[in-house]
């Protein structure tokens, strides 16, 4: 008897494996049958970031589909040249149905669609996220690489590389104002990060940072009073400020702080992602600069 | 001869009991502006103010630590007056605006105004969202458990408003175009005065004048009442309509109260329980000491909470539920007589 049940369940199990692997094979070779010149021409994104690259670097025929995010120019660089491109909703059962040859995303991709279409035999490529601004340049050959455009991404490394340097030449001379990143729920960023990394290139000193916190933490308003920073630079996110986490960056104390001209607002187009906005993300900060002359040593004694 | 010795000894007792409790209340106002993570002089705060001297001790005296002990003076008292003329009203001990329902309904009506950009039409549409919610409220509690003078009905009247308001304020929130709104719903059910700002307090304190001046002009009322409807009536009480007076009164100061701090549990409950002995049993006399016990118990509660978390993530309601909820349990194990 129960012999019998564990033979039944033995042959399902096979059954099983034996369909899986069958439809892994046919993703196989639907990849192989798709790869033309060794370039993929299938190509879906999982996220904003790998959207916006992949909008940048191929024909805009050999996109299958991206995020909807893309489309919202309050958070998405590309959001103009989107209109020729499909969207999926993140979901592996959606992007299935575009037959990709290549899914590509960052690391804060959802992983269960990941695992999903990786199990079913899809290539899923990862970018990680960059740390400081000179890991971007290897991850955008990386990509290029990947979608077989290596001279492209090797173009736009250098055309990043060469606007951020400019940007840091015309800041020879200006001396570095303090500054925090304060957002939603009154998180500050910290060190090893690229925010830290785009301050100091902008021409600023991290405060939070200098106070020994690492990537993100939630600071009190008062602390962040104590460090009497001479710029704060507000990060909203999203285009919306009701709710109790906005509170915290649109709270009066900050701009009695530092006066309401020492606010700055980080558009999200421009912070959300790494690449040739970054270098434009920089330029914005630069500009945000209190006139050298004006400077003598912020709002406060 | 007894009667008056008894009437002898709380008359002693009330000339003792106004100057000690707002001796404490002024006591842990102080203490609660010398709360928070930075180390300031709040005398050398108050002098730069006073010299309109501009510093960073003025900044964080008048724009964080201020607001935050005012709000917390001005709803904890207006739980605690409220808490005490809705046991007057419904001659029931256990009601309170959390426990019926009325937090959580004012909640609901502040929600739907802050998460759907409402209040930008007007400084006063935040509290009046709550006034709605708590005013719907307390009609209900009214119509479903106002004419019996029954624990029971009353609380699982509670019970209904609340699981029904809880749920509205979830779903609401999930509707709610800002990503960050669902994982508010923990404020909005066990309440916060910190991270506040002035303009809170001038929103909220022309809602509390109303609604103060409103509850306690109904204190004769609350006194005939003890005597029965019936008897009051007899009095010259038009009880029909002196109750909507309380009602509105509640209404407007709850429902702004709730609009800026979210729900604060068992304030309403705790505080008039343990000053009526001390008033002799009148529930007038009971409106005006409440509001400044319900003040020093919100106070003591938000520098619980200040000092078990440092940072300010833990919610004031917290600590109030953990000594409201043994005391309610109390109070419904000694009433069960009445059932």
């Amino acid at each position: 008897m129960n012999g019998q049940l564990f033979q039944k369940m033995l042959a399902r199990f096979l059954l099983c494996g034996c369909l899986a692997n069958m439809a892994s094979a046919l993703a196989q070779q639907a990849v192989v049958d798709n790869v033309q010149g060794g370039k993929p021409q299938r190509i879906v994104s999982l996220g904003l970031c790998t959207d916006q690259l992949l909008l940048m670097m191929v024909d805009h025929t050999r996109i299958a589909a991206i995020t909807k995010d893309s489309k919202d120019p309050f958070i998405s660089y590309m959001a103009a040249q989107t209109a020729d491109v499909e969207n999926h909703n993140t979901t592996a059962e959606d992007i299935i149905r575009h037959q990709p040859d290549l899914v590509v995303s960052t690391s804060f991709g959802s992983p269960d669609t990941i695992r999903i279409l990786k199990r079913l035999g899809y290539r899923v490529e990862v970018i990680p996220l960059p740390t400081k601004v000179d890991d971007i340049y290897p991850l955008l050959r990386q990509f290029g690489a990947w979608l077989g455009e290596n001279e492209k991404a090797e173009a736009m490394v250098s055309s990043v590389r060469q606007r951020i340097a400019a940007t840091e030449a015309t800041l020879a001379n200006v001396p570095a104002e303090t500054a925090v990143m304060y957002s939603p729920n009154g998180l500050v960023i910290g060190g090893d990060t690229l925010e830290d990394d785009i301050l100091h290139r902008a021409g600023y000193r991290n405060l939070a940072a200098e106070a020994g916190i690492k990537f993100f933490q939630a600071i009190s308003l008062e602390t962040l009073m104590l460090w009497k920073p001479e710029k704060i630079l507000l990060e909203n996110g999203v285009n919306n400020r009701d709710s109790l986490a906005h509170a915290y960056i649109y709270h009066p104390a900050i701009r009695d702080l530092v006066g309401a001209g020492n606010t700055v607002e980080m558009p999200p187009h421009l912070r959300d992602c790494f690449g040739p906005m970054t270098a434009d993300f920089i330029a914005y900060l630069a500009t945000k600069h209190t006139p050298a002359l004006a400077s003598t040593g912020g709002a406060l004694p | 001869m007894k009667i008056t010795s008894q009437q002898a000894v709380t008359e002693s007792r009330r000339i003792v009991l106004w100057p000690l409790l707002i001796g404490l209340a002024v006591l842990l106002f102080i203490v609660a502006l010398h709360m928070g993570p930075a180390h300031i002089s709040i005398a050398g705060a108050m002098g730069d103010a006073w010299h309109d001297r501009l510093s960073v001790d003025r900044l964080i005296f008048a724009d964080v630590r201020l607001p935050r002990a005012l709000l917390a003076a001005l709803i904890g008292a207006t739980l605690g007056l409220s808490g005490a003329a809705l046991q007057g009203l419904l001659r029931n001990p256990l009601a309170e605006p959390g426990i019926i329902g009325v937090s959580n309904c004012a909640a609901l009506g502040a929600v739907i105004v802050f998460y759907f950009g409402l209040a930008r039409f007007g400084w006063f549409m935040l509290p009046a969202g709550g006034l709605a919610g708590a005013f719907l409220s307390v009609v209900c509690i009214f119509l479903l458990a106002g004419k019996q003078r029954n624990v029971v009905s009353l609380v699982l009247a509670g019970i209904a408003v609340n699981a029904i308001a809880g749920a509205l304020i979830a779903l609401t929130l999930n509707f709610a175009p800002n990503p960050y709104a669902m994982q508010e719903i923990v404020f909005w059910l066990l309440g916060s005065v910190s991270n506040r700002s002035m303009q809170d307090v001038w929103m909220l304190l022309p809602f509390l004048a109303v609604g103060w001046a409103m509850i306690f002009r109904s204190g004769p009322l609350l006194d005939a009442l003890i005597l029965g409807e019936e008897t009051a009536h007899s009095l010259g009480f038009n009880i029909a309509r002196q109750r909507w007076w309380i009602v509105l009164g509640i209404a407007a100061s709850v429902g702004a109260a709730v609009s800026v701090s979210g729900n604060i549990g068992f304030v309403g409950l705790v505080v008039p329980h343990v000053l009526r002995p001390l008033v002799g049993y009148e529930p007038r006399r009971l409106l005006g000491v409440s509001a400044v016990g319900g003040a020093i118990l919100l106070m003591l509660a938000d520098i619980t909470v200040q000092l078990l978390s440092q940072g300010g993530e833990m919610k004031v309601g917290v600590v109030t539920a953990l000594v409201g909820g043994p005391f309610f349990l109390y109070l419904i194990l000694r009433t069960r007589s009445y059932w």
